[in-house]
């Protein structure tokens, strides 16, 4: 954002350190107006079952992000959602809520929320990830009600998806699309979940391809502070965002 | 600035690149690039500073070309690359190919440029009919197809979204992805018989579509950055490379 632009809200994105490389926010397209500004928090890496069995990090962040001004959390690391699971997702994210007044939600509860809207049970679901993250991923979506019909997958660990060139993220979004959505057939929309991939820019590539909406982590955010009247609606990234 | 990082394995071999952006700048190519030369063989850029590709701005910014060179050559050189195809385009080719003589007589290491690894790369895979997928402005697209033609090429159709430099400059990474397809389509739609397809430009993120374009018609695809990576292995200073378009797995 651009120092002379006046804040008109402040969102957290809560995320897991180093799952995401620096650069992959360099030169990045924006999807939230100029005096929407996001403050980034990172919670201490780790790696399942053991570093993230309990949420009460979670807390700690909200807190500090609420103290800095934000009105609106994301915990927008999915495997760790998935890792925690729904029902300590959903419980962690109430109880952020109330104690510190700030709406908290993670991007994988708001991609529920969003295939919701559009009236899509039924999803093929491109991974970057390998099976530590693909099963819970698939039984958290199945516990909100959604069907994954199919899953196509990288089997990349976090910290291997972290160190993908921009080139072969993009290759392998457009290639791992394609595949879920030819393999599950009758899917009412595609997931690209994952911030090291700029999937951001397949998604429109694929919604003409397949006819699908696909969401991507980063589209999913921007719907949720649209929903919360932060954001207009805005044209060209997937059908989510110009209708939501 | 020098990729990759410092952390890699001494040079055994550099490429000097002359490029159109500010030293010390971020071209959007060089945010996680992917690597297709070796770890030991070096990719150093100059920039001449243009401010555009117009006739004017060329002209301004060829005048520190030398001074790049120069420096590229100090820095260990072992070859040297014109990269821009706006500029060589709007120098023309002529004269493009009296400055890389020159270039090589006075350095003493070969000297190429973007346009002419291009131009040599269809000619290496046969192919004379080329789709242009061009983001460029009209006037701009009008000089890189007398180039081509120059080369030997048929440009057998060629889209715009209208960019000059400061739109090709200003594009998010995103944007840059998602128009290398689209125009690659577009391109060829409009020149369904051609038999390869050209996406010039290294401010789009380009590589990615190589392959996608590939498997979806059929024909060779070439970069910039394909095509001088190409030339280093013509070389003999990098082995073939699989996954990122036929030019580079039978150089």
């Amino acid at each position: 954002m651009s120092a002379d632009v006046t804040t008109a809200f402040t969102w957290g994105a809560l995320g897991v350190a180093g799952e995401v490389a620096e650069p992959h926010r360099r030169m990045e397209e924006p999807l939230l107006p100029a005096d929407v500004r996001e403050l980034a928090l990172t919670l201490p890496p780790g790696a399942p079952p053991t570093a993230y069995q309990r949420t009460h990090p979670l807390f700690d962040a909200v807190r500090q992000a609420a103290h800095q001004g934000a009105r609106h959390v994301m915990l927008t690391s999915v495997p760790l959602a998935a890792w925690w699971g729904r029902p300590a997702t959903t419980l962690a994210l109430s109880k952020a809520r109330t104690d510190q007044q700030v709406t908290v939600d993670a991007t994988l509860e708001a991609t529920v929320a969003a295939l919701a809207g559009l009236g899509a049970t039924r999803v093929a679901l491109a991974s970057p990830w390998d099976e530590r993250v693909n099963a819970p991923l698939t039984t958290y979506l199945t516990h909100a009600g959604i069907e994954v019909a199919a899953t196509a997958a990288a089997g990349l660990t976090p910290a291997q998806f972290a160190a993908l060139s921009i080139d072969e993220g993009f290759l392998l979004a457009m290639r791992l699309g394609r595949q879920a959505a030819q393999q599950a057939g009758d899917a009412a929309a595609l997931l690209l979940p994952g911030r090291a991939w700029r999937a951001l820019a397949a998604a429109p590539l694929l919604e003409d391809d397949l006819g699908l909406p696909v969401l991507t982590d980063r589209t999913v955010d921007a719907w949720r502070l649209m929903t919360l009247g932060v954001a207009p609606p805005l044209a060209g990234w997937g059908r989510l965002l110009e209708h939501p | 600035m020098v990729t990759p990082s410092p952390a890699t394995p001494a040079a055994r071999f550099t490429v000097g690149d002359v490029g159109p952006a500010v030293d010390g700048g971020e071209p959007v190519q060089q945010i996680l690039p992917h690597p297709l030369l070796p770890p030991d063989v070096r990719h150093v850029i100059r920039g001449i500073h243009i401010e555009d590709y117009t006739t004017e701005g060329v002209e301004e910014a060829i005048g520190r070309y030398w001074q790049c060179i120069d420096a590229l050559v100090a820095e260990g050189a072992g070859l040297t690359s014109l990269g821009g195809i706006p500029i060589s385009s709007q120098l023309g080719r002529e004269r493009v190919l009296a400055l890389l003589a020159e270039t090589q007589q006075r350095t003493g290491v070969p000297a190429t440029s973007a346009a002419e690894d291009v131009v040599a790369a269809f000619h290496r895979l046969g192919t004379h009919r080329v789709a242009v997928a061009s983001r460029w402005a009209p006037q701009l697209n009008e000089r890189v197809a007398a180039y081509l033609h120059h080369g030997g090429l048929q440009v057998a159709a060629i889209t715009s979204e209208g960019q000059w430099a400061r739109q090709a400059f200003a594009m998010t990474v995103e944007r840059g992805l998602t128009l290398t397809i689209r125009l690659g389509r577009e391109a060829m739609a409009l020149a369904p018989d051609a038999d390869a397809l050209f996406l010039p430009g290294g401010t789009w993120r380009s590589l990615a579509a190589v392959p996608l374009l590939e498997e979806e018609f059929g024909v060779p695809v070439v970069i910039n950055q394909t095509a001088l990576v190409w030339r280093v292995m013509t070389l003999g200073e990098a082995p073939p490379v699989a996954g990122w378009g036929r030019l580079l797995e039978q150089p």
